[in-house]
């Protein structure tokens, strides 16, 4: 026992403690909110039992399996034709089958409907050609569905295509070798590998759709994030709001847990990794079988990209004389600065974790890296919430003690939205950062350190330049994030900042869909923009490694 | 390395403390107030610019739903920015005076102007704009003298014929809240009951997607709001201009109570720190000349009788309101989401 | 007590996850300038062993000395940088992103260029400096790793299964160049093998460890008596070493 403790306080260093600090830090919405559990459930609980739990749960587990399938179906499928096959268009293909997460979910959701609604857009040509037809059903769950999948099926593309493409053309070579054919190798071979990199990108698509809150409320379905909003806002019952996402993250551990037991111990870092395939490896493509490839990759940008996008234009030009001003462009301006900040504190506090927790030698302290984590299964509303208390208690601790009156920082600035977005979206970035940094392997980072080098040391000269490309897509997947976030930036923005996605939704809510395209078109371009920008720096990076092999 | 981040810590800390309290002294000087606010209106834009204009107070926006503004201000406490809540409905002004966290104002202009039931008794919040709630039906396949009241909506000839949104708004939970106020609980949940027998789908979709419905033929009549009317017939989008036109609006109850009306409405906060100012934006707001515009570029009927309203709403003629108080809206709203709920209002008329 | 003990390890116990024990009351002393290989199946703690040593793991009871000062026991651990230790990983770990240069002068505090080249000589590797590792083979990696590690001039050189991934032709001409090096800079040395036939070509003694307890350990000189012993056949069979074919390599 005395050993033990010894062990212990042997054990303990300065990062045991800026682990703990961070992780306390970033989880402290968190834990307010559970605080509010230990007051029981609220006078509406009874209610919503009654007449909305059991639909809650139903809804959402429906549609949870529904766009699990979708999006797996169509985002492994257009990875591996992206991955594997030469054919004419294939870069443009390679990057159109990202954009559809340019565009938020509530924005399809209400494109899809001008397209298909009564006097829908494409409903209107489909007419003019000959068919009697007045419209496509698709305000109910599978509607939900449809819209959901193809607005968030890039996460799952960007996850196995990254997993297919670093798969060494050694393994593949040999497959090749032992006589199996293509769809043999995808079936036995690549298909495992990239099972993990899938899940994990299929957990996303998984987060996205329980925190929807714009699509699922205009289709009129109810789930676990509409009934917290409404219980907290209609029934006045903010602590049965409390308990209901207590359930959803009961909801998210369950998902997580399946998702782990599928995925078992599994991790398959695949070794020499550097000899990835090239351009020549792919399999070029001709005739019927050039058609095929030409449909997987075209159906899904043509559901999640073209469709939608040409309702927005069709819009913008109804309505650009009016929204597209001077003032716009600031907003831009304004999201774009927001979500570039937001951006750089979750990447330095994704590190700080994963680092400070490897450089302390208490394994208990990983708990805190769980806790900090946990922000992207809790709804926007219910962080806000959390946010606004501490925020609160932390302001009357300031005025009580010191008698300073610090509340004007908080409601006059960015700091506490800022701080919503690092604990809500910092999984974002942590996980694949850890998961990489897992990759690159203990033994290199320990070759340093018998090399006299310190943690810091090899923090910068070893350890984050291996990181780079992942550092660069995990940012600006977060950056995205941020960007098109909703809910949060609603409850928590000071008066004297707007971003480009409260002021599509300010229109869309109100019934001015139409208004809302520009916005919505200038949010989707600035996330082509920063996208193009990355496969710039991973292009440049390419290139310099082929002229080191060279 | 714990020295070199307790100071890093300490000068970030000391820069943003020195940033904000520039601020500040300069919000003290300037003249300004600032508003939280439900509305989304480009409408008020223009009137906020003309107000700053004219009298050199700057107004900062804050724009939430009503809900989380009014979470915002119970958080916010002593230490709040907002001097001024504005929403579109007045159950939540109510709910935001029984939280304590409106003040009364004491202004002649307010009171003289507002007639007694769009305000609250003790001068906690005024309304600005009217908006009624009214039966809108196809001109093609229903004839105006079918139509009587709310509650004829109930009668089996509109089976499958009704559009209507979800409960989750606001519009719908005052409307069945003044039903209850008129006529009982017991028979507002009837009511209601009935209403869902002859929906002719789930509710979805907002007002403008009702209206679309009856020109689709998936119903005949919607409850809607009348502003959204004017939208529609000022749209860009040729396919929501055919939607209005295919329609005819029906005020109901003109024989009894007259028709269920909502506000958009006003009210100073409790801890205001710019008291003045606000009463002087609020008289600004009901003042004749922005009253008009709120009725000619957002088609809302205007509190001030000396205002005239714009050339469409005379074309929907006169009609009589419901003077229910408005306080009782607020009041009663949640046991109307309570019966909603209980008579599966969302799932539409398959589900009973 | 040997006076001019490199290594002395006492009681030294290590599991993981509180369960499975990894190594158990490990008792060894090692004197200066020698060379010691261990041998054993997979999972019998070799590895462990060396990232003990090396400081890259934490033991839960036990004592590690490192030329006559503690650098691990129940108070505290001394940190892996500041042991001085030369430390080859089995799959090399060289910094992909760094060249074979870069990878040496990583270590190196002062007059670089002149003890880059020096060392790339020793391990005749001259000429490639611009390399980066993915463009060397196997045998030139292990050289590299091996520069890089003597950078630091290490008191004590641990190498895991250095000659695994190389033929048999290449394993031999480095192994007598490694006992070279370790001579000539009178350092020590301890690796860890699967063949017999390199710990009897350049090691003084050796260990035979099975489930984190040593079996036998002898120099190198009296192997052919353990032969009779039960376990380390044992250890051999599932080595798949040929014992007789060993015999016969030792007598020669």
């Amino acid at each position: 026992m005395l050993n033990k403790l010894n062990r212990i306080r042997r054990d303990f260093n300065q990062w045991s403690l800026f682990t703990a600090a961070i992780g306390f830090f970033v989880a402290i919405p968190i834990l307010t909110i559970t605080v509010y559990l230990f007051d029981g459930v609220g006078n509406m609980w009874e209610h919503i039992v009654n007449y909305f739990l059991l639909q809650y749960i139903q809804n959402s587990i429906v549609l949870l399996i529904g766009t699990g399938i979708l999006t797996t179906l169509v985002g492994t499928s257009s990875a591996w034709v992206i991955s594997n096959y030469n054919f004419p268009l294939r870069s443009v293909f390679k990057w159109l089958l990202f954009l559809p997460m340019a565009i938020p979910s509530y924005i399809v959701a209400y494109a899809y409907v001008g397209l298909l609604g009564n006097g829908g857009t494409l409903i209107g040509c489909l007419q003019t050609i000959g068919f009697s037809i007045q419209k496509i059903e698709l305000m109910n769950i599978y509607g939900l569905i449809w819209v959901l999948s193809f607005s968030l099926f890039p996460y799952v593309y960007a996850s196995s295509l990254a997993m297919f493409s670093s798969i060494p053309r050694s393994i593949r070579e040999s497959s090749d070798l032992l006589g199996a054919s293509n769809w043999r190798y995808l079936k036995s071979v690549a298909f495992p590998l990239a099972s993990p990199a899938i899940i994990s990108g299929l957990f996303l698509v998984f987060m996205e759709v329980l925190n929807d809150y714009g699509a699922a409320k205009y289709y009129g379905i109810n789930t676990f994030t509409t009934g917290i909003f409404r219980t907290w806002t209609m029934l006045e019952d903010l602590q049965s709001a409390v308990y209901l996402s207590a359930l959803l993250i009961v909801m998210v551990v369950i998902i997580n847990g399946l998702l782990k037991w599928q995925r078992g111990n599994k991790s398959y870092a695949v070794k020499g990794s550097t000899d990835q395939l090239k351009s020549t490896d792919r399999i070029d493509l001709k005739g019927s079988k050039r058609l095929l490839v030409w449909m997987i990759v075209g159906i899904p940008i043509l559901f999640g990209l073209l469709l939608p996008l040409g309702q927005l234009f069709y819009w913008a030009t109804l309505t650009y004389q009016k929204t597209l001003n001077i003032e716009l462009l600031q907003i831009a301006g304004q999201s774009f600065a927001i979500a570039l900040v937001t951006t750089g504190i979750i990447i330095l506090t994704s590190l700080a974790l994963i680092y400070f927790s490897r450089w302390n030698h208490l394994k208990s302290l990983h708990f805190f890296k769980k806790i900090a984590t946990i922000g992207y299964v809790i709804p926007g509303a219910i962080i806000g919430i959390g946010v606004i208390r501490s925020s609160q208690s932390f302001i009357t601790f300031f005025d009580d003690v010191f008698s300073m009156e610090i509340g004007f920082i908080f409601y006059s600035s960015s700091v506490v939205l800022i701080y919503a977005y690092v604990f809500r979206f910092l999984a974002v970035v942590f996980h694949p950062l850890e998961a990489n940094s897992l990759k690159v392997g203990k033994n290199i980072s320990e070759a340093s350190y018998l090399l006299h080098a310190g943690k810091i040391k090899t923090l910068f000269n070893i350890e984050l330049p291996l990181l780079r490309t992942a550092l660069l897509t995990s940012g600006i997947l977060v950056f995205i994030d941020v960007l098109k976030e909703l809910p949060l930036t609603l409850i928590l923005k000071p008066y004297n900042v707007q971003t480009l996605a409260v002021k599509a939704y300010e229109y869309a809510n109100d019934e001015r869909v139409a208004e809302a395209a520009i916005p919505a078109l200038m949010l989707i371009f600035t996330i082509t923009i920063s996208m193009a920008f990355v496969s710039y720096l991973q292009k440049r990076d390419q290139i310099k490694r082929d002229q080191i092999k060279r | 390395m714990l020295k070199y981040s307790i100071l890093l810590l300490f000068t970030v800390s000391l820069m943003f403390s020195c940033k904000n309290s520039k601020e500040k002294t300069e919000q003290v000087q300037k003249q300004e107030i600032t508003l939280y606010t439900h509305r989304h209106y480009d409408s008020d834009k223009v009137i906020f610019e003309k107000f700053e204009q004219e009298t050199g107070i700057k107004i900062n926006v804050v724009k939430a739903s009503a809900d989380e503004l009014i979470q915002k201000l119970e958080s916010e406490g002593e230490q709040t920015p907002a001097d001024l809540l504005l929403t579109v409905d007045a159950g939540r002004l109510v709910r935001a005076k029984n939280k304590g966290l409106l003040q009364s104002v004491d202004s002649k202009v307010l009171d003289s102007t507002i007639p007694s039931y769009l305000k609250d008794q003790e001068n906690k919040w005024f309304g600005l704009t009217k908006r009624a709630r009214i039966i809108a039906y196809s001109k093609e396949r229903v004839k105006p003298e079918e139509l009587t009241t709310y509650e004829a909506l109930t009668e089996s000839k509109w089976e499958n014929k009704i559009l209507i949104r979800a409960s989750s708004n606001i519009y719908n939970q005052s409307l069945l809240a003044s039903i209850i106020a008129n006529n009982g609980k017991a028979e507002a949940k009837t009511w209601a009951e009935g209403l869902v027998t002859n929906f002719a789908r789930v509710p979805k979709g907002n007002d403008r997607d009702q209206i679309k419905a009856i020109l689709a033929g998936e119903g005949d009549l919607a409850v809607v709001n009348t502003y959204y009317i004017g939208k529609l017939l000022n749209s860009k989008d040729p396919v929501e201009v055919n939607a209005a036109n295919a329609v005819g609006l029906f005020f109901p109850n003109q024989n009894d109570r007259g028709t269920h009306i909502n506000i958009s409405g006003i009210g100073v906060t409790k801890h205001a720190p710019n008291k003045a100012n606000a009463i002087k934006f609020m008289e600004y707001l009901v003042s004749k000349e922005v009253q008009e515009i709120f009725a000619k570029t957002n088609y809302e009927y205007p509190v001030n009788a000396s205002a005239s309203t714009s050339e469409l709403l005379r074309s929907w003629g006169d009609f009589k309101e419901d003077h229910l108080s408005l306080t009782k809206l607020g009041e009663l709203n949640k046991a109307a989401v309570i019966t909603f709920d209980e008579v599966a209002w969302d799932k539409g008329p398959n589900a009973q | 007590m040997v006076m001019n003990s490199i290594l002395e390890i006492s009681k030294l116990s290590k599991s993981y996850d509180g369960k499975v024990k990894v190594l158990s009351d490990f008792n060894y002393n090692m004197e200066c300038g020698k060379i010691c290989a261990i041998v054993g199946e997979s999972g019998s703690g070799k590895s462990t062993l060396l990232r003990l040593i090396a400081g890259l793991e934490r033991p839960e009871e036990g004592e590690i000395k490192i030329a006559q000062s503690i650098v691990s026991d129940n108070i505290k651990i001394v940190k892996p940088q500041l042991r001085n230790i030369g430390f080859v990983f089995q799959d090399f770990a060289l910094f992909p992103h760094l060249t074979v240069e870069q990878n040496i002068a990583y270590g190196i505090k002062d007059n670089k260029s002149k003890m880059i080249n020096n060392l790339l000589k020793l391990v005749k590797m001259e000429g490639y400096n611009k390399s980066y590792p993915s463009q060397l083979s196997g045998g030139q990696e292990q050289r590299v790793a091996l520069a890089r590690t003597l950078a630091i001039e290490p008191k004590l050189l641990l190498l895991d299964e250095p000659f695994s991934s190389l033929d048999i032709g290449l394993r031999s001409e480095l192994r007598k160049e490694i006992k070279g090096i370790v001579n000539t800079l009178n350092t020590s040395m301890i690796f860890i093998t699967h063949d017999l036939s390199d710990a009897i070509d350049i090691a003084d003694e050796i260990i035979f460890l099975r489930n984190g307890k040593i079996v036998q350990h002898s120099p190198i000189s009296e192997l052919s008596k353990s032969t009779e012993n039960e376990e380390i056949a044992n250890i051999m069979s599932e080595l798949k070493a040929n014992m007789e074919g060993v015999l016969k390599l030792f007598q020669k």
